[in-house]
């Protein structure tokens, strides 16, 4: 895509410039979009606006910090929001840079992929008139005639190639007339080029298949139960605009059992960090016979379509709940969410059950707690060695309006907080086995036990498999476009006039190549030695050097 | 870990390649300053009217071919035998000690990864040190083939560096790896990713070699610069330049793909921006910018080699940056620190 050579400038009033139409308005603009320059232009503001998402929070990733953000920033908080900071990749700014760059990228393929075939299938072009104005150049005089000279020099070309062969490939040849041949090699780099670009194109189209109908299910599964693909069993389910959630696969899973180990033995840095996460798990998939199946970090289970990965883990304390007469109106294991690398974790018990009025905990899990809470409730170490869990607990209407909450989160705003006789707020403190009677005849509160949860997402991507193969289709084009040089050889005989009566011809050899090639010139004398080994051998004069 | 004993060693391997590179440092400088002194003024002249790259014609029969600037590099690139018998001998000795460094550090990655019985990859100290390593060994097997002697003190400087941060600022203990890079991926993704480093840290010095030298090749003032009267035209060094950065574009293209895979392996998506993906694929993206500004007629190379610049230190950025500071907290947290 070579610019427009630089025309004389004509004078005011020379010319008149011609009235575009929407054609050619269109024409101008399809052009200057699919300009070399544009595309780079492109590309480098795609580099740019790629930056603020790695910079400020993202919804996508992490939406939590994103409203911390914006609690933070009240002034520029909001308006960040409303230009799209908060979600770069899916923004209308992002998007028009990356479908304006593919706009351009098809508007280059096209054109260069009928330029391609045109050339695939016709011949070298003539030799300029002067070989010797070429990049590369070199001539030898030989003592054999003009048309053996020629001949050799057919023959060195259709030869194998000599020592740089791998970087030569073999020439097409063709003598537009009797004195001269034009030879060109190298049309894989422009198919790996094109390979390159279109491959880029199939990724974009992989993703978007991704887009259209992937689906993901994520749940929270403390040990000893499971979940079912029915809807309304997943905590949250999220699918593009093109699945019918009537076509999940169907299956029941249990997570027997979570195993997690974590670094006790070295120090420094490395000390609580995890070593192991590994889920034991059951699969019903509908026949009635479940069967064990392990699921760890990198090696996801595959169900039909559908991969369940192992995403999070983390405690969830057994507590009971009894009421002033002893009977139980609450047990279950509760998911805290890990807060930090020592697994400080919150979580809150809702007891909808309690009497006389419905009971919430809004608590702390300390999996190693600090013996003293010198510094406040912290966890030194991720693994159960100490056991501790805070919480202040509360009386009232848990779900003020019946409007619909998170499990993580206690709506307060109808509810008291409970207080130790003296008027200061309780926080009650148990470590597993121990009950805490609640005042005023509400019952108590034992914390039982601790187990484990694995956080599961079920996921299906479609179109992945051909991004992936499009990628490679691109990396193995770009590998060929950037390795395989494209050189076109002219070479011209004419016969020698200082050879007098004996037959003699001055071979000149021109070489000029598509981008840097270094071994240009070393092609150029490795076709001269050929030729010249060629015409050395070739009796019956042999001219004496 | 299963061989906690050998760490010790490791390090020590370390240890010895930076006393190694230190002297080997001094040496290239030495090499440089060598050739600056008897040499200086011929170089200058020469480099006034650069060699035509086209101009090697031969009448004589083909078999005693003119060697051409492409076959070697241009007289004030080679460590060529106007070098005084002095320089030589430095040059020969830093080279030397250049493959013995190499061997060291190449030594250190063996035997941490013989500790850890993993791919020495999995935090910032194995990643500098591979590296570094890479870096160090691209280098002395082009130094000689190459006679890429001038470029040593340069190369040898930036890897020194790199042990230092790693020694100073980024160790950490011989350790197992978190579950998330519990993967066979993680000898290959970052193995891949260090050798693409490996490339572009000997093309940066190249680049701004070449942007001083085609400083000096338009300024009638900087003609005398002696550093630079050493090093090759600047249009040799944009080649060589180009050179390392398509095969560490090509290696980070697979650092990409191979990143992708095991993100869909680990975190059940191929791609979902985080930080360290947003890092990885600009730097993907400021390259395929800079190879194709330098092949878009009527760019000026030295805006592609502007570029280039920019990719190599995104590539600093996407190491430093994003795995260190809270701002671009991600799920690529593996620094170790």
């Amino acid at each position: 895509m070579a610019t427009a050579p630089a025309r004389a400038k004509p004078r005011a009033g020379d010319v008149r410039q011609p009235r575009l139409g929407p054609l050619g308005w269109g024409r101008w603009v399809w052009r200057n979009l699919t300009s070399m320059r544009t595309a780079l232009f492109l590309l480098l503001l795609l580099a740019v606006a790629a930056v603020p998402g790695s910079v400020f929070p993202q919804r996508n990733i992490d939406a939590g910090k994103v409203t911390r953000y914006l609690a933070a920033h009240r002034g520029s908080g909001p308006w960040m929001d409303r230009l799209g900071f908060f979600d770069v990749y899916a923004s209308p700014w992002f998007s028009a840079i990356y479908l304006l760059l593919f706009i351009s990228l098809i508007g280059c393929i096209l054109p260069r992929t009928r330029v391609h075939l045109r050339a695939l299938t016709s011949r070298p072009p003539k030799p300029p008139r002067r070989l010797d104005r070429l990049p590369a150049h070199t001539h030898i005089v030989t003592a054999v005639s003009a048309e053996q000279a020629l001949g050799a020099a057919r023959q060195a070309l259709r030869g194998r190639p000599g020592r740089l062969g791998k970087s030569r490939g073999r020439f097409r040849v063709h003598g537009h007339d009797p004195a001269t041949l034009s030879a060109e090699s190298g049309y894989l780099r422009e198919t790996g080029n094109l390979a390159f670009h279109i491959g880029l194109c199939l990724v974009i189209v992989g993703v978007a298949i991704g887009h259209l109908w992937s689906w993901r299910a994520d749940v929270i599964v403390p040990e000893g139960s499971g979940f079912s693909t029915a809807l309304g069993s997943l905590d949250t389910f999220s699918a593009g605009p093109l699945v019918n959630p009537a076509d999940l696969p169907s299956f029941n899973l249990n997570v027997t059992k979570m195993n997690v180990t974590f670094e006790d033995k070295v120090g420094g840095s490395q000390f609580g960090k995890p070593r192991k996460f590994l889920a034991d798990t059951t699969v019903d998939t509908g026949t009635g016979r479940p069967h064990p199946a392990q699921i760890a970090v990198n090696s996801p289970l595959r169900i039909g379509d559908a991969e369940v990965f192992l995403l999070g883990n983390g405690y969830a304390p057994v507590l009971t709940v009894r009421d002033a007469k002893g009977a139980v109106v609450y047990q279950d294991a509760t998911p805290f969410l890990p807060q930090d690398g020592n697994y400080l974790s919150t979580g809150v018990v809702k007891v909808t059950t309690a009497a006389p009025q419905e009971l919430g905990l809004d608590g702390l899990f300390l999996p190693t707690a600090d013996q003293n809470f010198t510094r406040g409730p912290t966890s030194l170490f991720p693994g159960l060695r100490n056991p501790v869990l805070v919480a202040s607990v509360w009386t009232g209407n848990l779900f003020p309006g019946n409007a619909p909450q998170s499990v993580y989160t206690l709506d307060t705003s109808q509810m008291k907080r409970l207080t130790k006789p003296g008027g200061a707020p309780l926080l009650i403190r148990l470590a597993p086995g121990q009950t805490v009677q609640l005042p005023d005849g509400r019952g108590s509160i034992s914390f039982d036990r601790t187990v484990r949860w694995a956080g599961l997402s079920v996921r299906h991507t479609p179109g992945k498999t051909l991004t992936l193969l499009a990628a490679l289709a691109a990396a193995a084009g770009l590998i060929t476009s950037l390795l395989v040089k494209r050189r076109r050889v002219f070479i011209r005989v004419t016969p020698d006039p200082s050879a007098g009566d004996k037959p003699g011809a001055v071979v000149t050899i021109g070489a000029l190549a598509k981008g840097t090639d270094p071994t240009l010139t070393a092609v150029v004398h490795e076709l001269a030695d050929h030729i010249a080994r060629l015409t050395s051998q070739a009796p019956p004069d042999r001219r004496p050097r | 870990m299963i061989h906690p004993a050998l760490a010790p060693y490791a390090n020590l391997a370390v240890y010895t390649a930076m006393g190694l590179f230190t002297v080997t440092l001094i040496c290239f400088a030495l090499y440089l300053a060598a050739r600056t002194r008897p040499l200086g003024a011929a170089i200058v002249a020469e480099a006034r009217t650069p060699v035509s790259v086209s101009g090697s014609h031969h009448l004589a029969a083909a078999d005693s071919h003119v060697e051409t600037p492409e076959q070697s590099p241009p007289a004030a690139a080679a460590c060529d035998p106007r070098d005084s018998r002095h320089a030589r001998q430095i040059a020969a000795v830093a080279v030397n000690l250049t493959y013995l460094g190499a061997a060291c550090l190449l030594a250190a990655v063996v035997l941490r990864g013989i500790t850890v019985m993993r791919p020495p990859n999995g935090n910032m100290y194995e990643f500098t040190i591979a590296a570094s390593a890479a870096a160090a060994t691209v280098y002395a097997a082009l130094a000689r083939r190459r006679h890429w002697e001038w470029l040593g003190a340069f190369v040898t400087g930036l890897i020194l560096a790199a042990l230092m941060a790693a020694v100073l600022l980024f160790y950490t203990g011989a350790a197992q790896l978190l579950p998330a890079l519990q993967s066979y991926w993680l000898g290959i993704h970052v193995t891949i990713a260090i050798c693409a480093v490996g490339f572009f840290t000997i093309a940066f010095p190249l680049s701004l070699l070449q942007l001083a030298q085609r400083r000096r090749q338009t300024h009638p003032t900087m003609a005398g610069h002696r550093l630079l009267a050493v090093v090759p035209d600047a249009e040799t060094l944009e080649r060589a330049a180009y050179g390392m950065n398509i095969v560490g574009f090509i290696l980070w293209t697979f650092t990409l793909i191979t990143g992708a895979i095991w993100a869909q392996e680990a975190w059940g998506a191929y791609w979902q921006w985080d930080p360290k993906e947003v890092w990885t694929f600009i730097v993907w993206i400021v390259f395929a910018a800079h190879l194709h500004g330098r092949a878009t007629a009527g760019w000026q190379s030295r805006r592609a080699t502007y570029i280039a610049l920019a990719g190599y230190l995104a590539v600093v950025a996407n190491f430093t940056l994003v795995n260190l500071s809270s701002t671009f907290a991600g799920m690529h947290n593996y620094s170790g620190m």
